[in-house]
C-alpha cells in the first residue's frame, strides 16, 4: 500500500480557542502584538478585518471583544487534535504552529475507502468545533502545500503530482522575505516557474531551503516526519470569552472538551472512571466537581448527564471564565464496535446511566443495591453494597419484608405488648441469639403478632430486659 | 350530537371500559383469582397501577412478590424508590427475589422522589419501579404514566387511605385490606379495560391467623394442654417453650410454639 498523507490546516486556530466553547459566534477578534490576527465572523461583518489596530477596531464596532493570543492554547489544542486523530491513523506528526499531517493509505480499507474516511474525519472534526482545510497527496509536504494553498485537493496519483504542483503560487512555501523578494524580481509565481529552473542553480541563487522544499514534495528527497506518541493523562483546558452565567453554556462548553477526551480514549483503547473538572472564576476560587462513574467508559453522553444533574444540584457561586477537564487515571477498555447492534437499544439507558444521574442528584448513598449478611441477629442479617454484582444470598422464610432501622419500643399492659391495641401473638417465639464476639450482643424471642387493625407485625421481647417488648418489622 | 359524542370519545383521557386498550400487555399476578379480574391478565405493563392500603403490614408488599420474583429474574431491574422501612433482603430472597437486580433509591427531599421515580421509569432498564411517593397532585402521576410508557416499565405507587379519593391517571387503581381473620380482600377501584369496580377475596399465602391462647399463669397451659394431634399442620400447636416454676406469677406470656421448634416453623410457610 503507497503512502498517502492528509495534512489538516487549522488557519483559525488563535480563535477557535476561544469561540469553541460558545454555542453562537461571539463578536470578538484576536490580537497578537498591536494588531489584530483573527477575527469572528461577526466581527468580519462589521467591517473588522485582520491586520487592523485595536483602536481602530473598536472605533468600527465598540462592542467587540479583544483577547490577547495564548500561544499556549493553541499548542495544547494541537496536541490533543493529533491525540484523537490517532483513531484514524497510526502515524500523526505536528507540524506546529497550525498544522497536523496524519498517514492515511494504511487506513483507507478499515473506514470503508476515501470517502468513508473523509466523512468520519469530518464528523470528527465538527464535533470539536474547529475549522479547518485539508489536502492528500502522496507526499506529506506536497500536502502541506495544498493544504496551504486552500485546501480541497484530493491527489493519490503520484505521476499527476508534479503537474498539480505547478500551478501552485510560490507563498505557500515556507521563506524569508529576502527569498520572497529575490523570487518576484526573476519574475517567479508559481512552483511551476521554479520547477523548470534547475534545482542546483535555485538552490546556489535562493538558498538551500528552497530546492528542498520542492524535493520533499515531489518525493525526491527523505521527509521524516516525527510521530506523535499521546500522554496517557487528559488535560484539557477552554477558555470562555463570554462568561457563562447559566449551566447550559457550562454543559456545552464541557461537552467540546469531553469530545476532546472521548478522542483520546478511544485512540488509546481506554475508557475513564472519574474525571475532575474544575470551573475557574473571575473573582472567586474555582469550583472543583468530581464527576463518577459506575464503570470505565468513553461515552460522553454518560459523563454529560452526570455533570448536568451535578450542575443542577450545585449552583454557580459566580459566572464561569474557564474550564479545566483532567482525568488522571486512564483505564483500559476492550475495543467495542461503535455501531453494531445499537439501533433498537438508542432509546434504553444502561443502568449504570441511570444510577449515575440518580446518584449525581441525589447522593451516592443515596443510591444502593441490596444484599443480604450471613449473620443471625436481624438488624445485621442485610446490608447495602454497590449495586448489581453477584452475591450469595440468604433466604430467611420467616422473616417480615419490612424491618425497622431502629427497634420500636412497645407499650405494655400486664405483660404484654400493645401497638394501637393489643396485640395478638400468633406464632412464636424463635430465640435469637448472638453477637458477643463483637460487642453487639443479643438475647430475644421474636413473635409474629397480630394487630387489632388487622397488621402483622414482628415483635421481640427482650431477654436481658425482661418485661420490655419492641416492634421490629411488618410482615407486608 | 352524534359527532360531538365522537369528538368526546377521542379525547386521549377518556376510555370506554367496555373496550380494553389496544395493546394490553400484562405481567401475571402470580394470584389466580386476581389474574381472571384483571384485562391482559396480570398486572399492567408499561403502566402505573396505585396500591392503596391504610395499615402496613396487611401484606400490600406480598401481593407484588410473585410478579417481582419474575421479573428479577429477566435482567431487568426492580427499583425501590423511597420505602418507608428497610425493604429486608432476606426475606425478599426468601420470596425468591434475585436481589442482585435491586436498586434502593433512597432521596433525601420530597421534591426528589417524584425525579427518581420519573427517571427510573423513563429509563427503560428497570421492569417495575415500586415507590412510596407520599403526596402527588394528578399532573405529577400523569408525568409518571407517559414516563412508565416510555420506558416500558410498570410503575407501583403505594398510597395512603387518603389518596383514594383523589382522581389518578393511573391505568390500575387496587385497595388491599385485612380482614380480620387474616385474609385479605382486595378491590379494584379503577381498571382500564374491564367493566365497574369489583372485590376478590385473595389468600396472600401469609399464614391464617389463629390467636394462639396467651396465658399468663402455668396453670393455664396446663388446663388447656396440648393441642390435638389432628390439628392441620399450618396451625400452631399448643406447647410450653419453656417450664414455668409452678405456682408463680411469670410475667412471661406463654405461648403455642409449633412441635419441634424450628423444623416444625419451616413448614408454616
Amino acid at each position: 500500500m503507497a503512502l498517502l498523507w492528509q495534512a489538516l490546516r487549522f488557519p483559525e486556530l488563535p480563535l477557535d480557542v476561544f469561540r469553541r466553547g460558545c454555542a453562537d459566534e461571539p463578536l470578538m477578534a484576536v490580537i497578537d502584538g498591536q494588531r489584530l490576527l483573527a477575527v469572528s465572523r461577526t466581527a468580519a461583518a462589521e467591517g473588522v478585518c485582520p491586520g487592523m489596530r485595536p483602536a481602530q477596531a473598536r472605533s468600527l464596532c465598540p462592542e467587540l471583544q479583544l483577547v490577547q493570543r495564548k500561544p499556549h492554547l493553541e499548542q495544547d489544542s494541537l496536541r490533543r487534535l493529533a491525540d484523537g486523530l490517532l483513531q484514524f491513523s497510526g502515524w500523526v506528526s505536528r507540524q506546529p504552529p497550525l498544522e497536523l499531517v496524519l498517514e492515511i493509505g494504511g487506513s483507507l480499507r478499515l473506514f470503508g475507502g476515501m470517502t468513508g474516511l473523509q466523512q468520519q474525519l469530518n464528523a470528527h472534526l465538527q464535533q470539536l468545533g474547529l475549522h479547518w482545510q485539508t489536502a492528500v497527496a502522496p507526499t506529506a509536504a506536497a500536502a502541506g502545500l495544498f493544504c496551504r494553498a486552500g485546501g480541497g485537493t484530493l491527489l493519490t496519483q503520484r505521476a499527476a503530482l508534479a503537474e498539480q504542483l505547478a500551478a501552485l503560487p510560490i507563498q505557500v512555501l515556507e521563506l524569508t522575505p529576502e527569498q520572497t523578494r529575490a523570487l518576484s524580481g526573476l519574475g517567479l509565481q508559481t512552483l511551476g516557474d521554479c520547477l523548470r529552473l534547475p534545482s542546483a542553480e535555485l538552490g546556489r541563487r535562493l538558498g538551500g531551503t528552497l530546492s528542498e522544499q520542492l524535493q520533499r514534495a515531489l518525493g525526491e528527497r527523505p521527509d521524516p516526519r516525527p510521530s506523535h506518541r499521546p500522554r496517557p493523562v487528559f488535560h484539557g483546558e477552554l477558555a470562555l470569552p463570554a462568561a457563562a452565567h447559566d449551566s447550559t453554556a457550562v454543559l456545552f462548553a464541557l461537552q467540546r472538551l469531553l469530545q476532546d477526551l472521548r478522542a483520546l480514549l478511544i485512540s488509546l483503547q481506554a475508557g475513564v472512571q472519574r474525571v475532575h473538572l474544575q470551573l475557574q472564576h473571575e473573582d472567586h476560587a474555582a469550583t472543583l466537581l468530581l464527576l463518577g462513574l459506575q464503570d470505565p467508559s468513553r461515552d460522553v453522553e454518560r459523563l454529560l448527564a452526570v455533570a448536568n444533574e451535578r450542575l443542577q444540584r450545585t449552583p454557580l457561586k459566580a459566572p464561569v471564565t474557564g474550564l479545566i477537564l483532567e482525568a488522571r487515571h486512564l483505564l483500559p477498555l476492550a475495543a467495542r464496535p461503535a455501531d453494531l447492534l445499537q439501533q433498537g437499544q438508542a432509546a434504553r439507558m444502561s443502568w449504570q446511566q441511570l444510577t449515575e444521574r440518580l446518584g449525581a442528584r441525589l447522593g451516592d448513598t443515596a443510591i444502593s443495591g441490596l444484599g443480604t449478611a450471613p449473620d443471625h441477629r436481624p438488624e445485621r442479617a442485610w446490608h447495602m453494597p454497590a449495586p448489581a454484582g453477584d452475591r450469595q444470598q440468604t433466604a430467611s422464610p420467616h422473616r417480615p419484608l419490612w424491618l425497622l432501622p431502629e427497634p420500636k419500643p412497645l407499650a405494655c399492659r400486664d405483660g404484654l405488648p400493645e401497638h394501637r391495641g393489643r396485640l395478638q401473638l400468633c406464632q412464636g417465639p424463635e430465640r435469637i441469639e448472638g453477637g458477643w464476639w463483637d460487642g453487639q450482643d443479643i438475647s430475644r424471642d421474636y413473635y409474629q403478632a397480630q394487630a387489632a387493625d388487622g397488621s402483622r407485625l414482628w415483635v421481640f421481647r427482650d431477654r436481658r430486659h425482661p418485661g420490655r417488648w419492641f416492634l421490629h418489622g411488618y410482615f407486608g | 350530537m352524534t359527532d360531538a359524542l365522537h369528538e368526546l370519545l377521542r379525547e386521549p383521557h377518556i376510555w370506554r371500559a367496555t373496550s380494553a386498550p389496544a395493546g394490553t400487555a400484562a405481567t401475571a399476578t402470580g394470584f389466580a383469582e386476581l389474574d381472571t379480574r384483571l384485562p391482559g391478565g396480570g398486572w399492567p405493563r408499561a403502566a402505573l397501577t396505585e396500591v392503596i392500603h391504610a395499615q402496613q403490614g396487611i401484606g400490600e408488599l406480598q401481593l407484588l412478590m410473585p410478579a417481582l420474583a419474575r421479573l428479577s429474574r429477566n435482567n431487568r431491574w426492580i427499583a425501590l424508590i423511597a420505602p418507608p422501612h428497610i425493604p429486608y433482603a432476606p426475606a425478599l430472597a426468601a420470596r425468591g427475589i434475585d436481589l442482585s437486580r435491586v436498586l434502593l433509591v433512597r432521596p433525601q427531599r420530597h421534591v426528589d422522589i417524584l425525579w427518581a421515580v420519573e427517571q427510573a421509569l423513563r429509563a427503560g432498564t428497570c421492569a417495575a419501579v415500586i415507590c412510596w411517593p407520599g403526596q402527588a397532585d394528578a399532573s405529577a402521576l400523569r408525568r409518571l404514566q407517559l414516563a412508565a410508557e416510555t420506558g416500558d416499565c410498570m410503575g407501583f405507587l403505594f398510597r395512603s387511605e387518603a389518596d383514594a379519593a383523589q382522581p389518578s391517571p393511573a391505568t390500575l387503581r387496587v385497595r388491599l385490606r385485612r380482614e380480620t381473620d387474616g385474609g385479605n380482600q382486595l378491590d379494584l377501584i379503577k381498571c382500564r379495560g374491564s367493566v365497574g369496580p369489583q372485590s376478590l377475596q385473595l389468600d396472600l399465602g401469609t399464614p391464617r391467623v389463629r390467636a394462639l391462647p396467651v396465658s399468663r399463669t402455668a396453670s393455664a397451659v396446663r388446663r388447656r394442654g396440648p393441642a390435638p394431634e389432628a390439628t392441620p399442620a399450618r396451625k400452631a400447636i399448643v406447647r410450653p417453650l419453656y417450664p414455668q416454676p409452678r405456682g408463680t406469677h411469670s410475667r412471661v406470656p406463654q405461648l403455642q410454639l409449633p412441635l419441634d421448634g424450628e423444623r416444625q416453623l419451616d413448614h408454616m410457610h
